[in-house]
């Protein structure tokens, strides 16, 4: 009987050697044309992708089954843990989430080459080519420097595993990981297509349209999973916001920045066919971030909470990261002549100079939040100094240049292609620049004088002035985008003699990149408002006896006392606090920690946030003393905070509309679903992409947000009865962000 | 349930790897007909491509005059520039799979390939005497509709003794003989005779 194990690592030894002779195979194919050789490249694709696809399926049949003859699942499930967090185990570790890179980039590659079998035949021998050559630097990392097969001798077999950190325990860190794996993981095949424009030669607009829809997948799952990593430290870290500028978090960012500027640029290529080396860079830069981000994380180069242990699978990604820098530079300027622009510049007031703005300012930002991760280190190498770069250096340079990417999104809506005439600009912008002029003081006016004021704060000059420059821009740009559907539809409804309905309709769904992206905007719009939120936040760290109040606003917060809950596998020490606003009760507040059997150093926060539109009332548990039940409390009050989910919802959504594919891009399926899997298929995605938004505010209002949960389930039980545990459980101060950061390690 | 998928997938590799190797097992005839046929369809789906490409940006041109961002100008520069494209590769096209009977042309091709690779003459001759029953194989064998459809309609309506060549009655331009329509002009030539050669004329008198 084969044991998971031999067959496991057979899978991964039969797979790097197929994608090593099917790399040498589409290589023949590529240069000879051969019809014999394209045939067996593309099949040869198709196999090592199964031997790959054997292995994952054989790792997740060991997790399931508890092998735990096999290091990884011992170290990474044990028998108690739900099918949903074994699911998750897979890429809980190293080894289990660098197979799972691999599979993904393997997935996209067959997608990819099945898709376009009958089309791109100059490119696809050598698109081939390049996924199964870097799909054999992931496997050598696999199979000599990680691999998830590794056993343990008969002496040392456990009998049971170490279980998943608890703190990777929640639906969200379960998908957190994979989204933002998938996302560095389809970056290979855009790259793929980049690099056969130039061992091709064709400069042409071919491999723009042929990787247009590629590029907006990494883009889709880089946004879930920062999305989603956001939303698990705001909800679950007690981090106090969403964003903290942690390296690992702007390992992840990077190569967003630059795929949002390519995506802009491409636009460029495609209709005037200027832009060919900076789209040409664009991509590469952006495929060799992903891996430099990995590199960086893993390591152990960047101390982060996401703290990683050196592994020797840093100095193999350093190997695959100059691999890749070095081919793709030297094909580069080997074609540097070659890709110079059909077109030029015709003047500074365009569309194109727009979205050159554009390209520069998130180039730029990518720099600066590279230089920010990077240069600690660099100088504590150089000069031997230790120097730490916090949030407020990055607010200094990203506020500015996020607020001038924003207005630059207004304009580049609606300003003409080629040139403009005063005549256009008058016919474009007076409208938009009006509605602004009027509606920004009403809207302002409205927020201070309703709520903003009520809150007692009083931000510096300067968070004032870049909180009224964006919300004045956010208006703008949404002006700016009404007014061109707007328009669009005025023509539809002439041309076609259609109603407002029907014209919206077949707007979205005739030209749904250009409507799409317009969608996407705004959920950026969304999520600036909550940007420009911040700088009303209260932000408090408060510590508290029973019977206390605290004043935070215009909340009043009073402590009740703590509550110890036992459950089969933690027990849950529960704060109890009500706030009052203007002498009126509006929430009972549950936040908590829980303390897990297996893991008892290591409590995880249940944070109770109540959520709204308008601001966010966020109370979290740091500490307490079970003798005298004294507790401290990390307490904020952040204004639009909700605003942010809500526009990383919409993005997703507008993301899918741009991605969504034309019915004759769904004819090369053969069978092609009908219009009833179509639909069905977008409602189901659709519908996932609302989901965490969803969850958040039903979480909010009910008591499945915070530790009142527990209470509910198992009862009241007042803490004087059950002191004795409670102060066996009493943990050091400060060891909650600690621990905190180990368990994000292993969740990235 | 994971043992089901871990048989699925070693059932995949298995299958996908016979595939790899497939077309270096065959005959030599066999290959040769693998490399052109595929050749032709190749050609089709490279200029279908770029037309695409083409068609797109007349649609994006044509939004973007009618939202005022694209002067009438530019846009009548583009438009012309587009439409040329287009209308060049529309010609391409027809000039590959517009006519009929390329699969004949395919056969003469291997033909010619196998006499220059300096095959015996026996060879040549079982090839003839096979030609009808691999053309229906090849046939099979394609699995894509497009595929399928030039085929079929090469062989309905182009059997290989149409040979000879035709001229366009609108622009004189000299078509294959099976051609429905001119590569040039676009003029119907479906009801234009052939001119067959004489050693066909004599055959059939």
């Amino acid at each position: 009987m084969i044991d998971n194990q031999d067959l496991g690592t057979f899978a991964l030894y039969y797979a790097l050697v197929v994608c090593l002779i099917g790399t040498a195979i589409s290589i023949v194919a590529g240069r000879t044309g051969s019809q014999r050789f394209v045939h067996a490249s593309r099949f040869a694709s198709y196999t090592g992708a199964g031997a790959i696809f054997v292995a994952g399926a054989v790792l997740m049949h060991a997790l399931l089954t508890h092998d735990f003859s096999i290091q990884y699942v011992a170290s990474f499930s044990d028998h108690t843990m739900p099918l949903f967090y074994l699911i998750g185990s897979f890429w809980g570790g190293q080894a289990g989430s660098l197979l799972f890179w691999t599979s993904v980039v393997a997935a996209s590659m067959v997608s990819c080459v099945y898709i376009y079998r009958r089309s791109y035949q100059d490119f696809m021998p050598w698109v081939s080519a390049v996924c199964l050559a870097v799909l054999s630097g992931l496997l050598m990392i696999l199979v000599f420097g990680s691999n998830p097969f590794e056993g343990f001798s008969i002496i040392n077999d456990p009998t049971t595993g170490k279980g998943l950190n608890p703190l990777l325990q929640t639906p969200k860190m379960v998908m957190h990981p994979p989204s933002l794996l998938a996302g560095l993981a389809t970056m290979t095949i855009p790259y793929a297509f980049a690099m056969a424009a130039l061992i091709t030669g064709n400069m042409s607009n071919a491999w723009v349209k042929a990787a247009r829809k590629w590029i907006l997948i990494p883009w889709l799952f880089l946004s879930i999973g920062n999305m989603l990593g956001g939303m698990w430290a705001y909800e679950e870290l007690g981090w106090g916001g969403y964003w903290a500028w942690d390296p690992v978090e702007n390992a992840a960012f990077f190569p967003w920045l630059m795929t949002s500027a390519l995506i802009h640029s491409i636009m460029i290529q495609e209709r005037r066919g200027m832009l060919k080396r900076w789209n040409i860079g664009l991509m590469i830069a952006s495929f060799v971030l992903t891996i430099f981000g990995t590199y960086i994380t893993r390591s152990g180069l960047i101390q982060s909470v996401h703290t990683f242990a050196q592994s020797e699978i840093g100095d193999y990604f350093l190997a695959l990261l100059l691999t890749v820098l070095a081919v793709s530079v030297t094909l580069f300027l080997w074609r540097w002549k070659d890709l110079k622009s059909d077109q030029r510049l015709d003047s500074p007031a365009s569309r194109e100079s727009a979205f050159i703005f554009n390209n520069w300012l998130l180039v730029v930002m990518t720099l600066v939040v590279l230089f920010g991760t990077m240069w600690p280190k660099i100088k504590e190498g150089l000069f031997g100094q230790e120097v730490a770069i916090g949030p407020p250096w990055f607010n200094r340079w990203m506020v500015p240049l996020g607020i001038l990417l924003l207005l630059l999104m207004g304009i580049g809506t609606i300003i003409p292609w080629r040139r403009t005439t005063m005549a256009a600009f008058k016919r474009q912008f007076i409208i938009p620049i009006i509605a602004t002029a009027g509606a920004s003081p009403v809207i302002l006016g409205a927020y201070w004088y309703g709520r903003g004021a009520a809150l007692g704060v009083t931000p510096t000059p300067t968070e004032a002035s870049y909180a009224i420059i964006t919300v004045v821009c956010c208006i703008f740009a949404v002006t700016t985008m009404i007014a061109d559907v707007g328009r669009a539809m005025n023509a539809r409804m002439r041309k076609h003699e259609e109603s407002a309905f029907e014209a919206l309709s077949r707007l979205f769904i005739k030209q749904r990149r250009r409507y799409g992206g317009y969608v996407v905007h705004l959920g950026i719009v969304c999520a600036f408002v909550a940007f420009a939120g911040n700088a009303l936040k209260i932000e408090q760290d408060i510590s508290l006896d029973p019977g206390d109040t605290y004043q935070i606003g215009d909340y009043t917060l009073t402590y009740e006392g703590l509550t110890l809950e036992n459950e089969p596998d933690k027990d849950i020490i529960i704060g109890k606090m009500r706030a009052e606003r203007n002498g009126k009760h509006v929430h009972d507040l549950r936040p908590g920690k829980a303390v897990f059997h297996s893991a008892p150093n290591m409590p995880t926060s249940e944070i109770d946030i109540k959520t709204s539109p308008i601001e966010d009332l966020y109370v979290a548990l740091v500490n307490h003393d079970p003798r005298t039940q004294a507790a401290a409390f990390k307490i904020f009050v952040a204004p639009f905070t909700w605003w942010f989910w809500l526009g990383g919802t919409i993005l997703l959504l507008g993301t899918l509309i741009c991605m969504w594919p034309t019915r004759d891009s769904l004819e090369t399926l053969r069978p092609s679903p009908g219009v009833f899997v179509r639909a069905t298929a977008f409602g189901a995605l659709a519908i996932l992409c609302v989901t965490p938004l969803a969850v958040l505010t039903y979480e909010s209002h009910t008591s499945w947000g915070s530790a009142a949960r527990f209470e509910r389930m198992i009862g009241q039980e007042e803490i004087e009865g059950t002191n004795e545990p409670l102060q066996g459980k009493e943990r050091a101060p400060g060891k909650t962000e600690q621990n905190a950061s180990g368990a994000n390690a292993e969740a990235s | 349930m994971t043992i089901a998928l871990i048989i699925l997938f070693v059932c995949f590799t298995l299958v996908m790897a016979w595939q790899t190797l497939s077309p270096f097992i065959g005959g030599s005839q066999e290959q040769l007909r693998f490399d052109l046929l595929e050749d032709e369809l190749r050609q089709v789906e490279e200029l279908t491509t770029r037309k695409n490409l083409y068609l797109d940006n007349l649609r994006e041109i044509e939004i973007d005059r009618d939202l005022d961002k694209l002067s009438e100008k530019d846009f009548l520069e583009l438009k012309r520039r587009y439409e040329r494209e287009t209308v060049k590769l529309m010609r391409q096209l027809d000039e590959v799979h517009g006519g009929r009977g390329w699969e004949a042309r395919v056969e003469d091709a291997i033909e010619a390939r196998l006499s220059l690779d300096g095959k015996k003459t026996e060879a040549l001759e079982d090839k003839t005497a096979k030609t009808p029953k691999k053309t229906k194989k090849k046939k099979k064998k394609s699995s894509t509709g497009k595929k399928q459809a030039t085929t079929t309609r090469a062989t309905e309506s182009a059997p290989a003794e149409i040979t000879g060549s035709i001229q366009c009655p609108e622009c004189d331009k000299e078509m294959e003989a099976a051609a429905k329509f001119c590569s040039q002009c676009g003029a119907d030539i479906a009801h234009v005779t052939p001119e067959l050669p004489e050693a066909q004329i004599s055959a059939a008198e």
